[in-house]
C-alpha cells in the first residue's frame, strides 16, 4: 500500500512539506519571541533573509526582461518562454515578500511603506515598485492560471476574463519593464548610496544588481523549464527555443563578466579604507571560495564557455548545468555584497583600526530560509503539475482555440 | 473589442488602446502625488534654535556618568547605550575618551533611507524618532556611519537598574523591533523651552547627559544664539567632529584634548 | 414559577451589578488633599524612590534608634529636630514629618503638579543646609579639587539613599559595590596599578586613606569623613605609625587580582570585534578541493581508468567467465 502512495510525486511533496512545516514552526517563533532568536546583531542587521529576498527578486526578473523581447521587441517566438518566466517571476516576488515580512521588526506594519511616503528613500522605491509590479505579475499570470481544469468547469466566466487580460500583455509588458528597470537597479542602489560603507559606495552597483538580476533571472527560467520536462511529461519544451535563449545569456554573461570582473579589479588599487578590507574579505578571507569559484568561475566562466561553445551548449546536461551555475552565482553575488559590507566595521573614533565582525546564520534563520526555497519549489511543481506553466505547444493550441471563440460569437 | 481585429495575428493590444490605457496610468500616476503629501526629506530645516553639543575631551574622564543618566531617563535597556564612551588614545599619560551620543546630523543618511519617514528632522535639528511609524526594517542601522542606532532585538522588561539612583525616566519604553537612538533629550528641552528655560543653562531644559556630568566635559546649546556657550566655545578653540568627511554635517562637536591642558 | 435555584441566580446578579456600580462611583470620588506633603505622597507618582528613601539614611533620620538615644538622653531638644525632620517649626515645636522626606530638598509640591514642573536645586549649599556645620568638616570639602571643579554632593553619592553610587564596568554590567570602583570610574590612572599594591591586597580602599583619617577609623556621630580627599601623613599614621622609624621587612604582595574595572561585563547581542576577519574556513578549503580534485579527476581519466583496469584486471576476467 505504502508503494502505491509513495510515487515520485508524492515523495517529492512530502519532502517539501517536512521543510515547509519547519518553517512555519520557525516564522511561528519569530512572530512571538521576536528577531533576538535569530544571530542578526547591531552591526550585522540584514542577513539570510535579506539575501533570500534580494535573490528572489533577482531571479524573478526572467519575467519582465522575457516578456520586453516578446511583447516589445516582437520576438513571438519566445511567447512560451516568456509564459513560463512570468509564473516562476510571480513565484519569486512572493517568496521575496515573505522573506521580507519575516524580517522586518514589525511586521504587521509592512503596509506603512505604501501609506507613508518617503520618496528620497531607496528601499521605498524598491518596496513600491515591488508592490505594483507584484500586481502586474498577477494580471499577466491570469492567462496561466485560467488553465485551471476545475476553475475553467466551475467559473467559466471567471476564467474566460483572466483569459482576456491576455490580450493587455504589451501595456503589462512595457509597465513591468519600467517597475523591474527601477526596482532592479534600485536594489543595487539601496547599498550603492550607503556612504558609511566605502565598499558598498560605488554608482555601479545598480548596474550590477541589474545585469545579474537579467542573467539570472532569464537562467533560472531555463533551467527550471529543462529540468520540468526531463522528470514529467506534463511539461512540454521545443529545445530549439530554450537553445536559442541560452545562447543569449552567454553573450549576456560576457557583459557582466566585464563589469563585475572590473568592479572588483578597480578595488585594488592603492589603499581606501573600508573598501580595500572588503576586498581582502572576498579575495583572501572566510569568502573566498564563495567569490572566486561560486561567482567567477563557475557562477560566470564557465557558464560562459559552455553556453557559447556550440558542442556544449547543444548537449542538454551541460546546457542545465551551466544555466543552474549562474543562477547560483547570481545569489553568491548577492551574499557577498550583503554580508562583507556588513562584516567590515568602520571606526567612527578617530584612530581606530578598521574591524571585522562576523556572522553565521541561526538554526532558526535556516529553517524558516528553507521553507520559503520549499514554498518555491512547491509552487513551481504544482503550476507544471496543474497549469502547464511549462508547456511550449499551448500557444498554438490557444491561439486556434480563441480564433474559435471569436469566429462563433460574431456568427459567422 | 471590435472583432475586426481579433484575428490571431493582432490577437493582442492595438496601439489606439494601449496609448489610452497609458494616459489613465499617467493620470492615476498623477494623481496620487497630489493626495499624499510626499515632502522629501534630504536636508535639515532651520529653525529658530540649532541645538548642538559640545564635548570637551581634555575633561572627560571616561567615567560613562552620561550613559547611565541616559539609560535612566530614557528607560533605556541595559543591554543598550544610546550614548556610549570609548577609550580614544592617550595624550601624555593621560587616557582620552570619546563619548558618542547620536549625531544629529545636518544631512542624517539615517532620515534619507528610511522607507516610512519614521527617521525625521524636527525644525531644531533634532533627528527624531516616529516609534509607531517605523516598521522595523533596519535600513537607517545599515545607513548609520557613526552605529548611534541600536535595535529593539527583545521587548524591554522588568526594572531598569539604572533608575532611581541615575535618573527617572521620562519618556516611554519603545517596543520590540524597533531601532532606538539618543534623542537629545528633545522631551525636556521642550518642557523647558515651555517654562522659559534656556537649554544648556538651566538643568531643567538640558539633556541628562549633560547635567550630569561631574566634571563639565559636555556642554549645550543653540548655535543661533552667538552668545551661547557652544557659540563661545566654537569660536574660541579648535574642534572637530567624527567622520567629518562622509559630509554627514555632524551636530556634535569635540574639543581635543591637548597635553598642556590637561591639568595634575 | 420561577425554581428556587433560578432567584438565586437572579439575586446573585443583582448583587454583582449594585457592588460594581457601587465600586464606580466609590472610586471617583475622594480627591487628594493638597494639604500636608508627606513622603508617602510623593511615592504614589514616584513609585522609584521609595524603597531606596526608605532604606537610606535620609528615610532613617527620625526613626534610627542611636539617634532617638542620643536624643532623649540629651532631653528632646529641638534643634536635633531641625535637620532631622521635616519641616520643624520651632516656635510651635512642631514638624510635618519625620526624617528627611522628599519636601526637605525639594520644597512642597504645588497643587497641580505634574502640570507645574518642580526644579531640582543640586547644588551643595542645599546638602549645606543641614551638613555644613563645622562638625562635619565642611571646610574640607570646599578646598577639595572636586568642589573647586564645579561637582556636588550627587556627583558621589545618590541623594535620596544618601548612600554613595553604584558604578559598574566597561559596559555598565554588574554594579559594584566596591567604594574603590566609583573613585576608580573617574580616577582611571589608579585602576591598573592600584590592584595590584600590597595596599589593595589587604582589602584597603580608596577611601581608606583619602576620606577616612579624620576620625581614626572610628565613625562617630556628627562628623563627616574629611572631603579634602587629601592623603597625608595622618593617613599613613593611622595603621604605620609603629613603623615610622624603625627597619621593617618588604612585603610580598600575596598573588595578584584582576582589577575589577579590566574584566569584561557579560554582553547580550553584541556582536564580537575583532582587528582580523575570520581565517577562511576549513569547509571552504576542502570544498575547494573537492572541486579541483573533481577537475583534475575528469582530466586524468582515461589514465585513471587504465590504472583501475590493470589493478581489478583479474576480477573482471573472473567476472566474464
Amino acid at each position: 500500500m505504502l508503494k502505491k502512495i509513495l510515487t515520485p510525486w508524492t515523495a517529492w511533496l512530502g519532502f517539501l512539506g517536512i521543510i515547509l512545516l519547519g518553517g512555519l514552526i520557525a516564522g511561528i517563533l519569530v512572530f512571538w519571541k521576536g528577531l533576538g532568536i535569530t544571530n542578526l546583531t547591531d552591526l550585522v542587521p540584514w542577513g539570510l533573509w535579506i539575501t533570500i529576498d534580494l535573490s528572489s527578486i533577482a531571479l524573478g526578473a526572467g519575467a519582465f526582461s522575457l516578456c520586453a523581447g516578446v511583447y516589445l521587441f516582437g520576438l513571438k517566438r519566445y511567447q512560451p518562454i516568456a509564459r513560463t518566466a512570468t509564473f516562476v517571476g510571480l513565484i519569486g516576488y512572493t517568496m521575496a515578500t515573505l522573506a521580507l515580512i519575516l524580517d522586518i521588526g514589525k511586521p504587521e506594519r509592512f503596509w506603512h511603506s505604501l501609506v507613508y511616503w518617503n520618496t528620497h528613500s531607496l528601499l521605498w522605491e524598491v518596496t513600491m515598485c515591488v508592490v505594483l509590479y507584484l500586481t502586474v505579475l498577477v494580471f499577466e499570470a491570469m492567462p496561466i492560471i485560467a488553465n485551471l481544469e476545475w476553475l475553467r468547469k466551475r467559473l467559466p466566466k471567471i476564467a474566460a476574463m483572466m483569459e482576456r487580460v491576455h490580450h493587455y500583455a504589451p501595456f503589462l509588458a512595457i509597465v513591468g519593464l519600467g517597475l523591474s528597470s527601477l526596482h532592479q537597479s534600485s536594489l543595487g542602489a539601496t547599498y550603492g548610496v550607503i556612504k558609511a560603507r566605502p565598499f558598498w559606495f560605488k554608482p555601479e552597483m545598480s548596474v550590477l544588481f541589474m545585469l545579474s538580476a537579467i542573467v539570472g533571472g532569464i537562467s533560472l527560467t531555463l533551467f527550471a523549464s529543462m529540468l520540468a520536462s526531463r522528470l514529467t511529461s506534463k511539461a512540454k519544451t521545443n529545445d530549439a527555443l530554450i537553445e536559442r535563449v541560452a545562447h543569449f545569456v552567454g553573450y549576456l554573461l560576457i557583459g557582466y563578466f566585464y563589469f563585475r570582473a572590473w568592479d572588483a579589479l578597480s578595488t585594488t588599487y592603492t589603499y581606501d579604507p573600508g573598501r580595500s578590507e572588503g576586498l581582502n574579505l572576498i579575495t583572501k578571507g572566510p569568502l573566498a571560495f564563495n567569490f572566486w569559484i561560486v561567482e567567477m568561475l563557475f557562477g560566470m566562466i564557465v557558464p560562459m564557455i559552455i553556453l557559447l561553445y556550440k558542442p556544449a551548449r547543444t548537449n542538454r546536461f551541460w546546457r542545465m548545468v551551466a544555466l543552474l551555475l549562474v543562477a547560483a552565482g547570481v545569489v553568491a553575488f548577492r551574499w557577498d555584497t550583503n554580508i562583507t559590507g556588513l562584516l567590515v566595521v568602520m571606526p567612527y573614533v578617530p584612530g581606530q583600526a578598521i574591524a571585522y565582525t562576523s556572522y553565521k546564520p541561526s538554526l532558526i534563520e535556516i529553517m524558516a530560509g528553507a521553507a520559503i526555497i520549499a514554498y518555491g519549489l512547491t509552487a513551481f511543481s504544482l503550476g507544471v503539475k496543474y497549469l502547464r506553466v511549462v508547456d511550449h505547444s499551448l500557444i498554438e493550441e490557444e491561439h486556434a482555440k480563441v480564433k474559435v471563440e471569436a469566429v462563433e460569437a460574431v456568427g459567422i | 473589442m471590435s472583432d475586426k481585429h481579433n484575428t490571431p495575428a493582432e490577437k493582442t493590444i492595438n496601439r489606439r488602446e494601449f496609448l489610452r490605457l497609458t494616459a489613465v496610468g499617467v493620470a492615476v500616476a498623477a494623481g496620487t502625488r497630489a493626495v499624499t503629501s510626499t515632502k522629501a526629506s534630504s536636508d535639515a530645516p532651520k529653525g529658530k534654535h540649532q541645538w548642538a553639543m559640545v564635548i570637551d575631551q581634555s575633561k572627560c574622564t571616561g567615567c560613562n556618568y552620561c550613559t547611565l543618566a541616559c539609560q535612566a531617563h530614557n528607560d533605556v535597556n541595559p543591554d543598550i547605550q544610546w550614548n556610549i564612551v570609548v577609550a580614544d588614545g592617550m595624550v601624555g599619560d593621560m587616557q582620552i575618551f570619546v563619548p558618542r551620543p547620536c549625531m544629529h546630523c545636518e544631512k542624517a543618511p539615517c532620515v534619507e533611507v528610511c522607507p516610512v519617514k519614521a527617521s525625521y528632522y524636527r525644525d531644531d535639528g533634532i533627528v527624531m524618532m516616529d516609534y509607531d511609524r517605523c516598521i522595523g526594517c533596519r535600513y537607517c542601522q545599515v545607513a548609520c556611519p557613526y552605529e548611534a542606532r541600536s535595535f529593539n532585538w527583545e521587548k524591554f522588561t522588568g526594572e531598569n537598574p539604572a533608575v532611581p539612583e541615575w535618573g527617572t525616566p521620562e519618556v516611554e519604553r519603545r517596543p520590540r523591533g524597533v531601532p532606538e537612538k539618543c534623542s537629545f533629550c528633545y522631551q525636556t528641552i521642550d518642557r523647558g523651552l515651555a517654562l522659559g528655560l534656556t537649554p544648556g543653562i538651566d538643568p531643567d531644559a538640558t539633556p541628562a547627559c549633560v547635567n550630569i556630568c561631574p566634571t563639565g566635559a559636555r556642554m549645550f546649546g543653540d548655535l543661533n544664539d552667538p552668545e551661547s556657550l557652544v557659540s563661545r566655545v566654537l569660536h574660541e578653540n579648535p574642534s572637530y567632529r567624527l567622520r567629518e568627511n562622509l559630509g554627514t554635517g555632524p551636530r556634535v562637536y569635540y574639543l581635543p584634548a591637548f597635553a598642556e591642558k590637561k591639568e595634575a | 414559577m420561577t425554581s428556587r435555584f433560578d432567584r438565586l441566580l437572579i439575586a446573585l446578579m443583582f448583587a454583582l451589578v449594585a457592588a460594581g456600580v457601587t465600586l464606580i462611583i466609590a472610586s471617583a470620588q475622594g480627591e487628594k488633599s493638597p494639604a500636608v506633603q508627606t513622603s508617602t505622597d510623593c511615592v504614589v507618582c514616584h513609585t522609584e524612590f521609595e524603597m531606596t528613601w526608605q532604606n537610606g539614611a535620609h528615610g532613617k533620620a527620625g526613626s534610627d534608634p542611636i539617634f532617638l538615644d542620643e536624643w532623649t538622653k540629651q532631653g528632646k531638644p529641638g534643634a536635633c529636630l531641625v535637620c532631622h525632620t521635616t519641616g520643624y517649626d520651632p516656635a510651635t515645636a512642631t514638624y510635618k514629618a519625620d526624617g528627611v522626606t522628599c519636601e526637605a530638598c525639594h520644597g512642597p509640591a504645588p497643587a497641580d503638579h505634574p502640570k507645574t514642573p518642580m526644579p531640582v536645586d543640586r547644588s551643595t549649599d542645599l546638602c549645606g543646609r543641614c551638613h555644613s556645620d563645622t562638625r562635619f568638616g565642611w571646610q574640607d570639602w570646599k578646598v577639595s579639587t572636586h568642589y573647586q571643579r564645579g561637582m556636588d554632593c550627587a556627583t558621589c553619592h545618590d541623594p535620596h539613599s544618601a548612600a554613595l553610587k553604584k558604578v559598574a564596568g566597561p559596559r555598565t554590567g554588574e554594579q559594584s559595590d566596591n567604594v574603590s570602583q566609583l573613585c576608580i570610574n573617574c580616577h582611571k590612572e589608579s585602576s591598573m596599578d592600584f590592584s595590584y599594591t600590597a595596599h589593595a591586597q589587604k582589602d584597603i580602599s580608596c577611601v581608606d586613606c583619602h576620606v577616612k583619617h579624620l576620625e581614626n577609623g572610628e565613625r562617630t556621630a556628627h562628623t563627616v569623613p574629611d572631603h579634602s580627599f587629601n592623603a597625608s601623613l595622618d593617613s599613613c599614621n593611622t595603621c604605620h605609625a609603629e613603623q615610622m622609624h624603625s627597619p621593617t621587612e618588604a612585603i610580598a604582595p600575596e598573588g595578584t587580582t584582576e582589577p575589577a574595572s579590566a574584566a569584561p561585563a557579560e554582553e547580550m547581542k553584541l556582536a564580537s570585534v575583532t582587528p582580523e576577519p575570520e581565517p577562511v574556513s576549513p569547509i571552504g578549503f576542502s570544498a575547494l578541493a573537492g572541486i579541483i580534485g573533481l577537475a583534475g579527476g575528469m582530466v586524468l581519466a582515461p589514465w585513471l581508468e587504465r590504472w583501475y583496469h590493470r589493478t581489478v584486471k583479474h576480477t573482471r576476467e573472473e567476472d566474464h567467465e
